[in-house]
């Protein structure tokens, strides 16, 4: 087993814990955590698919110069841009989640639904 | 050529400068977001009026397709330019007379810039990220205005989007691993997938595709967000964001997944799921809005029908039929954002929520109510009106197809009874003589005349002239359809230059 293996092993058990963390969680952090832990999943994936065997980080030295060598770094350019976009969207989801503790008293979203917590049916929003 | 870039990026500026100037005065994003929505369709109007039906490639910072990110300038690219800054104009000019904060503005520009952007794109992870930031300013806008049933509208957008942006992650990264590159029209020319592959890969992608379009099963946010949101940002929402992403929609399946591409050994299934969605969408959005009162909830579900219409259309792969999905996705921008703007103003003159409580409110706005209905008249096919040319012609090319086809024409058929009912009885309800007293309050409404009369004079303009739109909407097929011709104006146009692939 290559260490790629073990990466592809890791990030799908990742995605797979964090689909059922949004499936199956009803608190809108715990739900923000499982879709972190997903992202984290599918950027591991992103890196391993870049990875070749005995090759170097993708950085011209003195001593690997030569770019045959170097691992693919598209990927991981990819992450680091997919790491800002979740950290953008995790940041308006905890907002959202503040918003939602201040109007509703809870962070359960089976308040939707007739939970323990009431709401307004016809609120008007014009 | 040269403010191609230009237009991608006018919606950004006033997104940077209305929080730092509306320190100094708050009224700034009120007047200056117009301001440079009206730029943008000066900009477009004049691209169209050169370059029309030319494509172009643009290469972003000098380094080319398939290295760098480029845009790509089509028939489809031009109409939803315009269209996008036409609405984004009329709608911002429907919501002037709202106190609106800096940052609302920020983010409605942020929202026209995201759906852009999607139009505009050539490369598929830059696709991504600007259906990400579309998905942040959403989520930021449906929770603005109202605190309880816009925060649980943003909980209900906000987990499944997220939830499907990863699944298209994962299949943009299995899509690099296999073929190594990134741009669209690359990934067109790549050789063959394998079957299986291809079908995973195409089906991730399509997740967070029907989650934009609002197509089944990714549409439980719809109505929450349509009723939480001010009704111009479901305007916004159900105009630009459908138009958009129903664009690239048809980018995606018919270009990039066509039988002519990479995607050649699951071309046939991917287009199967397609259908089976679309009829979906139809039946349920059309069943869901005839049972439905809340009149903001009405119009989403009809929304998710309509979209169903054109995903039907692009699912035949039939040139007639998919440029009749044009003309139903057209229709659908215009009339879909007149009905919200005129029905969030009868929710606010009656401050009730079910359409049959508004009785009567259109004896006191008879002009609203006849807008209203003219919208309807469109959406539901009446003759003489663009829904009809649209709904006729995709009636027809189903005809001609399989079984799926045949389904999928009888879904329209049960739809066009459906949508007719509940567009009746509303517009009925409106114009009844009310029963007990209602008061119906009395405001301005200048600012909303003026979109919706304009909105209105494009519906009947272009019913009346069908051959207007069936035109653009022939040009947009072909270009859709064209997977070879796409290839060559990106990639050839590279080579040409001296650049090895």
């Amino acid at each position: 087993m290559t260490l790629q293996h073990l990466f592809f092993i890791n990030a799908a058990a990742l995605i797979f814990i964090g689909v059922f963390g949004i499936i199956t969680r009803k608190n809108i952090i715990k739900i923000l955590l499982a879709i972190n832990i997903l992202e984290t999943g599918v950027n591991l994936l992103l890196v391993a698919i870049g990875w070749r065997a005995g090759s170097f980080a993708p950085i011209v030295t003195r001593v690997h110069s030569d770019i045959v060598n170097f691992v693919d770094p598209l990927p991981q350019a990819m992450v680091l841009t997919a790491i800002v976009i979740a950290f953008g969207t995790t940041a308006v989801g905890l907002v959202v989640a503040i918003n939602y503790f201040r109007t509703h008293n809870s962070l359960e979203t089976t308040s939707f639904s007739g939970g323990s917590v009431k709401y307004d049916e016809d609120e008007v929003v014009s | 050529m040269k403010y191609v870039p230009i237009l991608l990026i006018l919606p950004l500026v006033s997104a940077f400068l209305a929080p730092a100037l509306g320190i100094v005065n708050k009224k700034f994003g009120r007047f200056f977001n117009p301001i440079l929505y009206g730029l943008g369709i000066f900009f477009g109007i004049l691209l169209f009026i050169n370059e029309y039906p030319e494509s172009h490639l643009i290469v972003i910072g000098g380094w080319r397709p398939p290295f760098g990110i480029n845009l790509y300038i089509s028939p489809l690219s031009y109409i939803g330019i315009i269209g996008i800054y036409l609405l984004a104009f009329f709608i911002h000019i429907a919501d002037i007379e709202n106190p609106r904060s800096s940052y609302y503005n920020l983010l409605f520009a942020l929202f026209v810039f995201s759906s852009l952007g999607v139009v505009l794109t050539g490369d598929i992870f830059n696709l991504f990220i600007f259906l990400e930031i579309g998905s942040v300013a959403v989520i930021a806008l449906s929770s603005a205005v109202s605190e309880r049933a816009g925060t649980r509208a943003a909980v209900k957008y906000m987990v499944p989007s997220n939830l499907v942006a990863m699944f298209m992650l994962i299949g943009i990264a299995l899509l690099y691993s296999s073929l190594g590159t990134l741009n669209i029209a690359h990934i067109t020319a790549s050789q063959s997938l394998n079957g299986a592959i291809a079908l995973v890969i195409g089906l991730s992608i399509f997740t967070s595709l029907f989650f934009e379009a609002e197509l089944f099963p990714f549409n439980t946010w719809v109505p929450d967000v349509y009723k939480g949101s001010a009704s111009t940002f479901s305007a916004a929402l159900s105009g630009i964001g459908g138009l958009a992403s129903a664009l690239v929609l048809g980018r995606l399946f018919l270009t990039m997944m066509g039988p002519e591409s990479s995607f050649k050994l699951a071309s046939n299934q991917l287009s199967s799921i397609l259908y089976i969605v679309a009829t979906a969408s139809i039946l349920i959005g059309e069943f869901s809005a005839l049972k439905e009162r809340d009149v903001k909830k009405v119009l989403a579900f009809s929304s998710v029908g309509q979209m169903g219409l054109v995903a039907l259309a692009f699912a035949t792969r039939n040139p007639l039929a998919v440029s009749a999905g044009i003309i139903l996705l057209v229709n659908h921008s215009f009339a879909k954002p007149l009905l919200m703007i005129v029905a969030g103003f009868f929710v606010k003159t009656t401050n009730e929520t079910r359409w049959d409580d508004m009785r009567g409110v259109a004896r006191q706005y008879p002009m609203m109510g006849v807008l209203f209905i003219i919208a309807a008249l469109s959406l539901m096919g009446m003759p003489f009106f663009m829904g009809f040319w649209g709904k006729i012609e995709l009636v027809k090319s189903l005809l001609d197809g399989g079984v799926l086809a045949w389904v999928g024409l009888g879904a329209i058929l049960i739809s066009v009874i459906v949508e007719g009912a509940y567009f009746v009885r509303m517009s009925h309800a409106f114009f009844e003589q009310p029963t007990e007293d209602i008061k119906i309050a009395k405001m301005g409404k200048m600012s909303i005349i003026i979109p919706i009369c304009v909105l209105v004079t494009v519906i009947i303009i272009l019913g009346i002239f069908p051959s207007i739109m069936q035109g653009f909407a022939n040009h947009i097929s072909s270009d859709l359809l064209n997977s070879n011709g796409y290839i060559n104006n990106i990639i050839q146009s590279v080579s040409s230059a001296g650049v090895e692939l």
